[in-house]
């Protein structure tokens, strides 16, 4: 899957080989061909987002006045960036050492290993968050069980309703699904790193920490950025485990905007849901955009 | 220009996959107008589907040109789904729903007047108390309801024996008194549900606050701030002061009636399936009215009523098997709790010993639940402002005058 | 030298045995739990296996609930998803990656946009284009609605794995007199294969996991798929805790035997021309 030297559209289309494809694409042709992606992305994602803006346009300003004026709305935000941020750095922090460990050489069975630590990414989010939330529990947790056991804690630890460590335990939840994927990412790219390579660091005498600073990281720079982009949009669409683990309490300590905007939704509040739509929207744009740019820059550096 | 077999081959594939599902959109959407003008549909949860099963046919029976399609829903998804359905125009023609949603669909005029049904067959003065005002809005009636219920105290009389209390409590100092003495071990006086719905936990301040002195007016609470801070004190100070299960923040219904049912929590307000459940489990159980300050409480009564969605296109089949289930015998027969006619509460599975409490809860000590749109939009920061308590972050005088301010901004808007 | 390697190998054993124990913990409590009859599951202390081990739970699931037909439902609801969406998204995505052309920047970032949207703003949008087309309460209207979450992504991990194949490959193939489709079908599909396979396969585990648009999309059981069949064991009143896990693990044990069979590619396929060496 890697190439050093792959031709992007930019590059083909500058450079000589490409009058070929010139004379046969006609010019409705990559419309056509996109026109059924677009078409259903329109329907279903543009319409909603337009008809959510022009709701909090029309109804000036009162469902952002609300929800800015909502008592807690200064520890959601706060919230939403700690549970983002947090779940994203230990989802990388994980995601990068099981791919580290999994690409070495001295493991054995490693398709087993890798099928084996992937399953917390493909269980449905509904059954990882319940069990969980069961893991978790004061009164019949196991983890609760066994640290009492092993006599670490002298009695339970309120994982999910101690406000000060609550945010932490879910995030903890999402880096447990989320970090399959970075592994999975950055294990791709590892295996692509010619053997020669490394195997000309070792003989220049380079150490494990050389070898990682100097070959693995610049290597997987780009894929370190497309890995956060996505793991930010998706800790910041998420909904699910703090729904079912903690419905955002004690006392609104793990909200985040997804629960604000349910609850919203629950209570028919179309004003108010339209408001966190919005906001969430414009966070989204900007991590949006970040991508497209490390897209670019990703294609442009491949030239 | 000629095809190689592969690229023909993918072509057709590709080909008979979209016409493939272009053709069955189109069939489905063309088949849809065939639809039935006499077939009712009624969304039913899925505890009642059995029963209901068995009305229906009788209903068509009785009205051989009515055809009756139920369809299931479940707890977890008839609220989205109910309110999906009316917003989008396209619904069913029958609805069970909870009561305290109704006045939100109504104030959209999502739903039909059934004021015409009640009279002869369906007398309004045969439901509970303040129950038909509940569901009426300017004159007209939106839902005839068919369960009703409230919390009572149930508590667990081994435990009680053995920390020396001889009667369940029935005032508020008695029931703080008891559960501090029950409190040992691994045994907690009591406990909240303080995760999952926020109207767990506001339902039980609220039976609390309207022991003392506060109303609802309108289906909007009018409280007082001395009323909401004993509420507080029995529910948040309890957890901070270690009387109700520090664990709350993680119980809902059901984690507390687990507790109950292993003989951790002693004592907690809860409807009677709870009562139902530990008879089934073999569990020491007992049953008591509500405390309040100094007598019995007040508790709110909550339930299902059907309605009919204003969209639907075949209303008067609708009225007909609405004003049918409506029928004390088949009330009865569907209610899992009590019935919303008191002529339908005879039948013996209403008058066990364990009942006894709760049909006195409901008779002399209950009022309707508030169903204002405006009261269930605030129930997340009511409940966040008895968390701050029950986390020792605020007082309970401190949490009553924000959650004054709260119910006051609330009914002016 | 050697015993350093040694210890270095011993490092590496122990960090892949903490990573198993810290990926599979949860597993193994929802494994077990699903085996222990009811009694066992509020036992205090807890433990992990159970004292009796039963069948009951599975029995519950399979003989006793709507799962049997609403896992039959997620496996068309999820192929019909991955089917169309390679289907949109290959085109789509060849587009992007081969073709220079005006609206390729905003189309892309349009497409992309689509991922940041919450779901619960389409939500009602979408319910209704679904009525629109008489779809509600079939597999087909469920797929259709899980297409507006795989074609975003999907599209955009397509277009990485075209625009990864050098395009003289495909020239090289017209220059012998091919079209462009033969190019497409004798080069670029098959190079991209694997690619596809993971992605079609992430279009799967999407369906598979997608809970709002399917609960809101379904009412009767004939369309309900499995993550909603799952709400059914939280009844009214009660849970149940032991069927609810066996159901569980009835849902992720298909997932993870697919996934097993086509990580290879999946490994390949899903970072495909997005990352280089």
């Amino acid at each position: 899957m890697i190439q050093t030297d792959q031709p992007t559209p930019a590059s083909a289309v500058a450079h000589p080989p490409a009058p070929s494809r010139r004379r046969r694409g006609g010019s409705g042709q990559p419309v056509a061909l996109i026109l059924p992606a677009a078409l259903l992305t329109a329907v279903l994602m543009l319409i909603p987002i337009v008809t959510t803006v022009i709701r909090v346009i029309t109804d000036g300003g009162t469902g952002l006045q609300r929800l800015f004026d909502l008592p807690n709305i200064g520890q959601v935000m706060l919230n939403t960036l700690i549970w983002t941020v947090g779940s994203v750095a230990g989802a990388l922090f994980i995601g990068y050492l099981g791919a580290l460990v999994l690409s070495s050489k001295r493991l054995r069975l490693v398709g087993l290993w890798r099928a084996l630590v992937m399953i917390p990414w493909i269980i449905p989010g509904v059954v990882a968050a319940t069990v969980w939330r069961w893991a978790l529990s004061t009164d019949y947790g196991l983890l609760n069980q066994t640290l009492l056991d092993l006599g670490v804690i002298g009695e339970p630890v309120r994982w999910l309703s101690n406000p000060d460590i609550v945010l932490i335990s879910v995030a903890l939840i999402q880096i447990w699904v989320t970090a399959p994927f970075v592994m999975l990412m950055v294990s791709a790219v590892l295996s692509g790193i010619p053997e020669e390579r490394l195997e000309a660091a070792r003989i220049d005498g380079a150490g494990g920490p050389q070898i990682l600073r100097h070959i693995i990281l610049p290597a997987i720079r780009t894929t370190t950025a497309i890995c956060s982009l996505t793991l930010a949009i998706w800790a910041l669409n998420s909904f699910t485990i703090i729904f079912v683990t903690t419905s955002g309490g004690p006392a609104g300590s793990s909200t985040i905007l997804p629960i604000l905007l349910y609850q919203a939704f629950q209570n028919g509040d179309q004003a108010l849901v339209s408001a966190v739509a919005v906001v969430q929207l414009l966070i989204g744009s900007v991590f949006a955009v970040f991508f497209a740019r490390t897209m670019r820059t990703d294609i442009e550096e491949q030239t | 220009m000629a095809m190689k077999p592969r690229t023909a081959l993918f072509a057709g594939v590709v080909g008979a996959a979209v016409i493939g599902i272009g053709a069955t959109i189109v069939v489905n959407a063309s088949g849809g107008a065939a639809d039935d003008q006499n077939t009712v549909t009624w969304w039913v949860p899925d505890w009642d589907y059995q029963e209901a099963v068995k009305i229906v046919e009788t209903f068509e029976a009785d009205n051989p040109d009515i055809k009756v399609e139920l369809v299931q829903t479940t707890g977890d998804t008839v609220a989205n789904r109910t309110a999906v359905a009316l917003d989008s125009g396209n619904t069913p023609d029958v609805i069970t729903e909870s009561i305290a949603r109704i006045r939100g669909y109504a104030d959209k005029d999502q739903l039909a007047d059934l004021s015409t049904l009640y009279g002869q067959d369906l007398p309004e003065d045969d439901f509970a108390p303040g129950l038909i005002d509940a569901l009426t809005v300017d004159g007209a009636t939106y839902a005839v309801p068919y369960r009703w219920a409230t919390n009572a105290l149930i508590y667990n009389p081994a435990l009680f024996q053995a920390a020396g209390i001889d009667e369940p409590p029935a005032t508020w100092a008695e029931f703080e008194e008891d559960a501090k003495k029950l409190t040992q071990g691994n045994v907690v006086g009591t406990a909240w549900p303080m995760q999952g719905d926020a109207s767990d936990l506001t339902l039980r301040f609220l039976d609390f606050a309207l022991s003392d002195g506060a109303t609802i007016e309108n289906g909007l609470p009018k409280l007082t701030e001395k009323s909401s801070a004993g509420a507080i004190n029995l529910i948040g100070d309890a957890i901070n002061e270690g009387w109700a299960s520090k664990s709350s923040f993680e119980l809902d219904n059901t984690g507390i009636r687990e507790l109950f049912l292993q003989g951790r929590v002693a004592m907690y307000p809860a409807g009677v399936f709870d009562v139902d459940a530990a008879l089934e489990a073999g569990a020491p159980i007992a049953t008591a009215a509500l405390p309040g300050p100094d007598g019995p409480g007040t508790a709110q009564g909550v339930g299902w009523a059907y309605i009919v969605p204003q969209a639907s296109q075949k209303k008067d089949a609708a009225q007909k098997l609405v004003s049918f289930l409506g029928q004390p015998e088949n009330m009865a027969a569907l209610t899992l709790t009590f019935p919303a006619r008191v002529s339908a509460s005879d039948d013996p599975k209403f008058t066990t010993p364990e009942r006894a409490a709760y049909a006195e809860q409901l008779a002399e000590h209950s009022v309707p639940a508030p169903n204002d749109p405006r009261w269930t939009a605030v129930l997340q920061q009511v409940h966040d402002e008895i968390q701050k308590v029950a986390l020792g972050d605020k007082s309970a005088a401190a949490a009553a005058t924000s959650i004054q301010e709260i119910a006051d901004k609330t009914a002016s808007n | 030298m050697k015993s350093a390697r040694l210890l270095r190998g011993g490092v590496i054993w122990a960090l892949l045995a903490m990573l198993l124990v810290w990926s599979l913990a949860p597993v193994a409590v929802m494994l077990f739990t699903s085996f222990k009859p009811g009694s066992d599951i509020y036992q205090v202390p807890v433990r992990l296996l159970p004292d009796t081990w039963t069948l009951e739970n599975y029995r519950t699931v399979f003989t006793g609930s709507n799962m049997p037909t609403a896992l039959w439902n997620s496996i068309v609801v999820g192929l019909l998803v991955s089917a169309a969406t390679l289907i949109f998204c290959f085109s789509a995505g060849y587009a992007l990656a081969r073709f220079r052309f005006r609206a390729a920047r905003p189309l892309a970032l349009f497409i992309l946009l689509g991922q940041v949207v919450p779901l619960t703003v389409v939500l009602l949008p979408l319910y209704q284009f679904v009525n629109a087309m008489n779809l509600l309460d079939t597999t087909i209207g469920v797929a259709f609605a899980h297409l507006a979450i795989t074609v975003p992504l999907v599209t955009w991990m397509v277009r990485n794995q075209v625009a990864a194949i050098p395009i003289d490959l495909e020239e090289a193939a017209m220059i012998d007199g091919g079209s462009r489709f033969d190019a497409v079908t004798y080069v670029t599909l098959p190079i991209c294969a694997p690619g596809l396979a993971a992605a079609g396969m992430f279009a799967f585990l999407q369906s598979w996991h997608e809970f709002l648009f399917a609960s809101v999309m379904t009412s009767s059981t004939s369309a309900r798929t499995a993550p909603v069949s799952l709400t059914e064991f939280a009844g009214e009143f009660s849970v149940d805790w032991g069927a609810t896990m066996a159901a569980s693990v009835v849902l992720t044990l298909p997932i993870v035997v697919l996934f097993v069979a086509l990580q290879r590619y999946f490994v390949a396929g899903l970072t495909g021309g997005a990352v280089k060496g």
